[in-house]
């Protein structure tokens, strides 16, 4: 008789002994998971350890100004024994924080183009705090990045949590905290940092050409009016004027036309004009009317007697009814006058000629609350003449940047750019802008977003001396504390008529450039000389990188002087005019897809909490899918390559799967108040179609 | 038990116990994950606080307020408009601010030929360049080029392009 088997024979055991080894050597060499997928990378984030002066290592007191301030660790904590305290008791002037240290033991280690949750317990008893982050650029050091949320007053402890945009490049650490500028007490406690970074989809294209180069098409249809300035409506529609556009016979006949323009069906309407507003200045107003001043009163003579005149008139377009209603008229005429919205809805217009044809030198200011043009004495004066169409832009502090992008002959005498104080009414110089006399119908931006500060000025020739058109383009960094222009990458070169590349320095004039919802800037059109010599060339400026892309696909009609492109709600460029020397002008249309249109699938906003946002609030909306960021950007309003009001505001998001409440800033200046398109981009880069909001 | 279904069980329960291991290690307490070097010390050092400090003044530089409109309310309100947080940026620090003039006795003249068109011919939708671009030699043979049709002499034959007088600008 055979002994029954054993359940496990020692050769059993040995096998199974063997493979338990290899399974624990395998398991053991597995690549660890990262360290940073969902930790938190504030040390101390709790604030329990303290330092030998009382207060939370690697968290100090930071903040400026004459105002009465208390720093304290607070007994009152979220969790554990201590919150950080900061009381304001007088405030008026500067501001404080409760800041991590700027230390490379104690500040966050983040990675380029990764984003990050940022997450606080709060309480305030004031409205007047805001999540700020600083950056440590390896090559600057620490300076300051962004401002991300108001936080509500709380009397409880409440969470606050908000995305940081991609971090930017060069930057390996940040800080952050809580900064506190208004009267009342924040305390704070249980600071968390994850790494929110999302995977990027399979960025798959099947478009040729089109992945990176876009695409243009010409319509089937022309415009029906000579669309020398062109103004995005709050209902998606475009407003062409023409005025007698720049035709003598039209104005002879007092011929003066409008139209208005629908995207989404090609239509064009005729729109009765009052006067010949060619030449004019225009700007949305916050309701969403756009405010036209000025015009032309007259033609030059030939017999060289007298140039061009300036209307006074002004009128306001309501895209509502389609109508101009007159308001009073202007304190001088204006021809080619800019116009700039203010953070409170008022508007200034500087510039241009007077009804003499002589240099307007009047500050012309329109109270949008009383819906009328101020008096000469009613409005400060600095009696100083800007020049024609001078871009004039908005800064963060509410002065005006004059960008020395101007149309016409040589840059004003001195540097050529400058900050204007209308409030304080001085002007101050600033240095650096290159070529400053052949800057005329050079296109300045105020690039993304609006937070950062920055303006990029390109291109550029002179209608007088008329040289070839150059390429330069200048930069110019408003947070600095003495801005000054540096130079930046050279517009790449294009053709000229009949093929023929451009040589040499040769770049252009009459430049458009557009701000794209994917945070890039679109730079397209213009030509050699004045009125003459198209250059036919496009590319792609990233603000991020301070580079353009060359190579992008060319709008085949020439677009030269009186031509503008602009952006459309949804997130293509149209292009129009083109008015050569010979008298002639092309009434073709031109429609460009950018290359994130041909990337994969749309992201949609699904609804929106509310259409009318206020300054400092958090909005909620809904996608229907992951959205690497959101912004809003102002409807074009643009001639002769100005739009100095063209902005792209970042909107800090708070992501809670697919709801997202999107944080606007406190501040008008950075995004004056009136219809916006508001803006998503998908993790593929893609943007949604805009929804219309209303800011303020 | 058969050899088969002993090495399954016992295959099993190695997978369980690395699942398990492995789902151990993703629920490590967040707080206890640190990615600083002073987390990594595992020790927090001894720092003092450097309010005046160079990283406080780069804080505090480049902030300003605006005046503050919630300063006179003694209670906490909720939902209440936080004032415009505006920054002092671009201070220009020693650089003269240039005052208002005073309002001009006489007129700012600007050129009737702002535009850079000879309106000596043509009609005013024209525009003959006052100056030729540089490599120009023969004006007319570039307007022709350009387009230019029909080009009369609306006042002075400026640019001596109507060589014949006849009145009309390049049409020999």
């Amino acid at each position: 008789m055979t002994q029954p088997r054993p359940m496990l024979s020692r050769r059993n055991r040995l096998h199974i002994a063997q493979f338990l080894v290899l399974t624990l050597v395998l398991f053991l060499g597995l690549p660890e998971r990262p360290a940073s997928a969902g930790a938190n990378l504030i040390a101390n984030p709790g604030l329990e350890s303290l330092a030998g002066d009382g207060f939370p290592v690697c968290w100090e007191q930071s903040g400026w100004g004459a105002n009465g301030h208390t720093f304290a660790v607070s007994t009152d904590a979220h969790s554990g024994a201590r919150s950080m305290s900061v009381t304001l008791t007088t405030a008026g002037q500067g501001d404080r924080k409760a800041m991590m240290l700027e230390d490379t033991s104690c500040a966050p280690n983040v990675t380029p183009g990764h984003q990050y949750d940022l997450s606080v317990w709060y309480k305030t008893s004031t409205p007047n705090t805001v999540m700020t982050v600083f950056r440590h650029d390896v090559q600057q050091g620490w300076v300051y990045w962004t401002d991300l949320a108001s936080l509500a007053v709380a009397a409880d402890w409440t969470k606050q949590t908000v995305r940081t945009p991609q971090i930017p490049a060069n930057t390996d650490q940040i800080v952050w905290g809580v900064t506190i500028y208004g009267n009342g007490t924040l305390k704070t406690d249980d600071y968390t940092m994850v790494d929110a970074t999302q995977t990027v989809p399979d960025a798959s294209c099947s478009a040729g050409d089109k992945c990176v180069k876009g695409d243009w098409q010409v319509m089937p249809f022309q415009s029906s009016v000579r669309a020398i300035h062109a103004v995005v409506l709050r209902n998606g529609n475009v407003l062409l004027i023409a005025g007698s556009g720049n035709d003598p016979a039209a104005f002879a006949a007092k011929t003066f036309t409008t139209a208005i323009y629908k995207p989404g069906t090609g239509q064009f309407t005729a729109v009765p004009t009052p006067e010949d507003l060619f030449c004019s200045g225009h700007v949305q107003l916050k309701d969403g009317r756009v405010l036209v001043m000025g015009g032309n009163k007259d033609y030059p003579a030939a017999d060289g007697s007298h140039g061009y005149k300036g209307l006074k008139n002004s009128y306001i377009f309501d895209p509502a009814n389609n109508t101009y209603t007159r308001v009073n008229d202007m304190t001088a005429g204006s021809w080619y006058p800019s116009a700039t919205a203010l953070g409170n809805g008022d508007v200034i217009s500087l510039g241009g000629l007077g009804e003499d044809s002589h240099g307007m030198v009047a500050t012309q200011y329109f109270d949008e609350s009383e819906n009328r043009w101020l008096g000469l004495n009613e409005a400060n004066q600095t009696w100083n003449f800007w020049g024609l169409y001078p871009s004039m832009i908005l800064m963060q502090d509410g002065r005006l940047f004059y960008t020395g992008s101007h149309v016409f002959g040589n840059g004003t005498p001195g540097t050529g750019s400058s900050i204007y104080d209308y409030g304080a009414n001085t002007i101050t110089p600033v240095n650096g802008l290159r070529k400053k006399d052949e800057r005329d119908q050079s296109m300045s931006v105020l690039l993304p977003p609006a937070q950062d500060q920055k303006v990029l000025t390109m291109g550029g020739g002179n209608i007088e001396t008329n040289p070839d058109a150059h390429r330069l383009t200048d930069l110019i960094d408003l947070k600095q504390a003495t801005p000054a222009y540096t130079a930046g990458p050279s517009i790449p070169q294009g053709t000229l008529t009949g093929g023929v590349a451009q040589t040499g320095d040769q770049g252009k004039m009459y430049v458009s450039a557009v701000l794209l919802p994917d945070g890039k800037v679109f730079e397209t059109g213009g030509a050699l000389h004045n009125r003459a010599d198209p250059v036919y060339e496009a590319s792609m400026y990233d603000p991020a990188t301070n580079t353009f892309t060359p190579g992008m696909a060319t709008d085949p009609v020439p677009r030269g002087y009186h031509s503008s492109a602009f952006l459309l709600p949804d997130g293509r460029v149209m292009a129009v005019g083109d008015n050569p020397g010979n008298g002639t002008f092309d009434m073709r249309v031109s429609v460009y897809s950018p290359p994130y249109l041909f990337k994969g699938a749309r992201p949609q906003i699904t609804s929106l909490s509310s259409a009318n946002w206020a300054y400092g609030s958090s909005n909620t909306i809904t996608v229907d899918g992951p959205v690497l960021k959101a912004e809003l950007i102002r409807p074009a309003a643009v001639t002769h390559s100005s739009d100095p009001n063209q902005r792209f505001v970042d909107l800090p998001m708070t992501v809670n799967g697919n709801s997202i409440d999107l944080n606007l800033t406190s501040n008008p200046n950075l995004a004056p108040p009136g219809w916006y398109m508001l803006f998503v981009v998908g993790t593929n880069g893609v943007p949604s179609v805009a929804k219309w909001v209303k800011i303020g | 038990m058969s050899r088969t279904r002993l090495a399954a069980v016992v295959l099993t329960a190695v997978a369980v116990a690395a699942g398990v291991s492995w789902v151990g290690l993703d629920s490590r307490d967040p707080g206890t994950i640190r990615t600083t070097s002073v987390a990594a010390r595992g020790v927090l050092p001894t720092v003092s606080p450097s309010a005046g400090g160079p990283a406080a003044a780069t804080k505090g530089a480049g902030t300003a307020t605006t005046p503050e409109k919630a300063a006179k309310t003694t209670k906490p309100v909720k939902h209440a408009t936080p004032a415009p947080f505006v920054q002092t940026f671009a201070g220009q620090p020693g650089i003269t601010r240039q005052k208002p003039k005073r309002k001009p006795t006489a007129p700012v003249r600007v050129a009737p030929t702002v535009d850079g068109c000879d309106r000596n011919y043509g009609t005013i939708a024209h525009c003959v360049p006052v100056r030729f671009p540089a490599g120009v030699t023969d004006k007319c043979v570039w307007l022709r080029e350009h387009g230019f049709k029909n080009l009369k002499v609306a006042a002075k034959d400026s640019q001596k392009l109507d060589s014949n007088r006849n009145g009309v600008a390049c049409d020999e």
